[in-house]
């Protein structure tokens, strides 16, 4: 956004992002949206449920069926326009380009699948490579997480592992594209706040070591404030504050903002 | 005895097959009519368990929960069945909870007809004004469980625990996940409640800042077991346990209102 790194060339430019819901008459669900963020930023994406975070999320990695949604305005990513790309043309910058980590890791990791195997088949669908180089590169990205090298956590299923750990696996795979941007859709909701203090330091180092971006989801300012530098403030669909944290959850400019502080802990 | 405190546990404790690792140890606690205890440690700690035997949803292996001043194990089937509307527990998933071919007003309804405290027709009606007392319209009532939001689904769950009049109601992270202006929504409706009926509540959380203003007193739980205990305003300025200091040191690091020190 606006940050220290706002000479460089935006990494992802979004301008006038507008989502409707097709029907008679269609409902506009994010409206008028439109933000940068920078290689090496942080930013922050703050609101309350049915705001249109995930929506835009959505809209951004083309996503939402057609038959259902109209997507308008534009989404620069290195240069691509996003927005209206083909299937083909989006295959390789989803989890290459720009990686999404949802919301519920038990959701997003399959049940009968070992930790080890489901990091490992997200590098076969972005790099075919031998038995010995994926051993190695599943070893790097369980690393990179935070897993270490144990093989308990390399063999275990989903429901061995703590909801830190899971989150963890989901980190190691979104990694395995080598994304430029990882998008965090409410990463934290289900963990205690050692794990995401944890977590927290965590991607700072990732962005430290690989200069990889972040768009973070979220309701929890305290935990926004702890991990970015911006932040976008949504309601009814639209970007209605932004700025540097302390600009926008120190002295907010809108009421809207203010009132939800309120109730900040 | 009005003189007994609601609820006393001594030395409670519940282990889980295959592990054998007790979930819970040795846990005392004594609850007081119409007052809040807050139990907050992080996932695993034994938290849950600990509800759900308080709730009758567990047996214990060895310890004593009084209620009143009687003890649980040894009801018969007709004293367990009175006792179970007086003890209510509200999770923190209430679409898990709700019956989704139910409307909102067959699910507030339904315990007070499975209590027998009203006829359909009747609870449905009281159901009907009690939507209203929770900022739901009462037009709404027709609706199905599953058309309404989030935090709408965690006060039709309430609505339903409350509306039973419990003298213990027990809330295992149902505030987790909310938006801030639902929590607060919902805390105020919890205090009123309190002021109103004189319920005493059992407040869950992994996460201290959620339950920090509700509560007088305050638990903090660990491996299964109890690490440290006081009155909420004491622990959270003055941590014995190391374990807690952690805790309220991670805390204070995603709290919007403590001065930031930097990175982890």
């Amino acid at each position: 956004m606006n940050g220290a790194a706002a000479s460089q060339d935006p990494l992802l430019e979004v301008r006038d992002l507008a989502v409707e819901l097709r029907g008679q008459p269609p409902v506009a669900l994010v409206s008028d949206v439109g933000f940068n963020i920078a290689p090496g930023e942080t930013v922050g994406l703050f609101g309350e449920s049915g705001c249109g975070k995930t929506t835009l999320v959505h809209a951004l990695m083309q996503l939402l069926p057609p038959e259902r949604f109209t997507v308008r305005g534009s989404a620069r990513f290195c240069g691509t326009e996003l927005v209206g790309l083909r299937e083909s043309e989006l295959e390789p910058i989803r989890g290459g380009g720009i990686a999404l980590i949802g919301q519920d890791p038990l959701l997003a990791l399959n049940p009968v699948m070992r930790a080890g195997d489901q990091v490992a088949e997200v590098v076969r669908a972005h790099r075919p490579c031998g038995r010995r180089e994926m051993r190695a590169e599943v070893d790097a990205l369980f690393q990179l997480a935070g897993l270490g090298a144990s093989d308990r956590l390399r063999s275990a299923y989903p429901h061995q592992l703590s909801g830190g750990e899971r989150q963890r696996v989901l980190i190691a795979q979104a990694l395995a594209g080598r994304p430029a941007l990882v998008i965090a859709d409410e990463p934290f909701t289900a963990l205690d706040p050692e794990r995401v203090v944890e977590i927290c330091s965590l991607l700072r180092w990732i962005r430290d070591q690989l200069g990889t971006s972040f768009l973070v989801i979220g309701h929890d300012p305290g935990v926004l404030a702890h991990l970015a530098e911006s932040v976008l403030v949504m309601h009814t669909g639209r970007v209605v504050e932004r700025g540097p944290i302390s600009q926008v959850f120190g002295a907010p400019s809108e009421a809207y903002t203010a009132g939800l502080l309120r109730y900040a802990v | 005895m009005p003189s007994e405190p609601l609820l006393q546990v001594k030395s409670l404790s519940k282990s889980f097959l295959p592990a054998n690792r007790p979930a819970i140890r040795d846990i005392d606690l004594t609850l007081e009519r119409g007052t809040t205890l807050g139990i907050v440690g992080p996932s695993g700690s034994g938290k849950s368990t600990l509800a759900r035997c308080l709730a009758l949803f567990e047996q214990p292996d060895a310890g004593i929960i009084r209620f009143e001043g009687k003890s649980l194990a040894h009801l018969d089937r007709s004293e367990r069945a009175q006792l179970r509307p007086q003890i209510q527990l509200v999770l923190q998933q209430p679409a898990a909870a709700l019956n989704p071919g139910f409307t909102a007003a067959e699910i507030i309804a339904e315990p007070l007809v499975i209590q027998k405290r009203a006829t359909p027709r009747e609870a449905r009606r009281r159901a009907a004004e009690v939507m209203e007392s929770i900022g739901l319209p009462g037009a709404a009532a027709g609706r199905p469980a599953l058309s309404f939001s989030g935090g709408e689904r965690q006060r039709l769950a309430l609505a339903r625990a409350l509306l039973l009049e419990p003298k213990l109601l027990i809330l295992d992270e149902s505030l987790a996940g909310l938006d801030l202006s639902v929590r607060a929504q919902i805390s105020r409706l919890l205090v009123e409640a309190q002021q109103q009926l004189g319920t005493a509540y059992i407040v869950i959380a992994h996460d201290v800042r959620l339950v920090a203003s509700l509560t007088g007193e305050l638990v903090v739980m660990e491996a299964g077991a109890i690490v440290e205990r006081g009155a909420t305003a004491e622990v959270m300025a003055h941590p014995r346990h190391p374990r807690t200091a952690q805790m309220l040191d991670a805390a204070a690091k995603l709290s919007l209102h403590t001065a930031k020190d930097g990175d982890a």
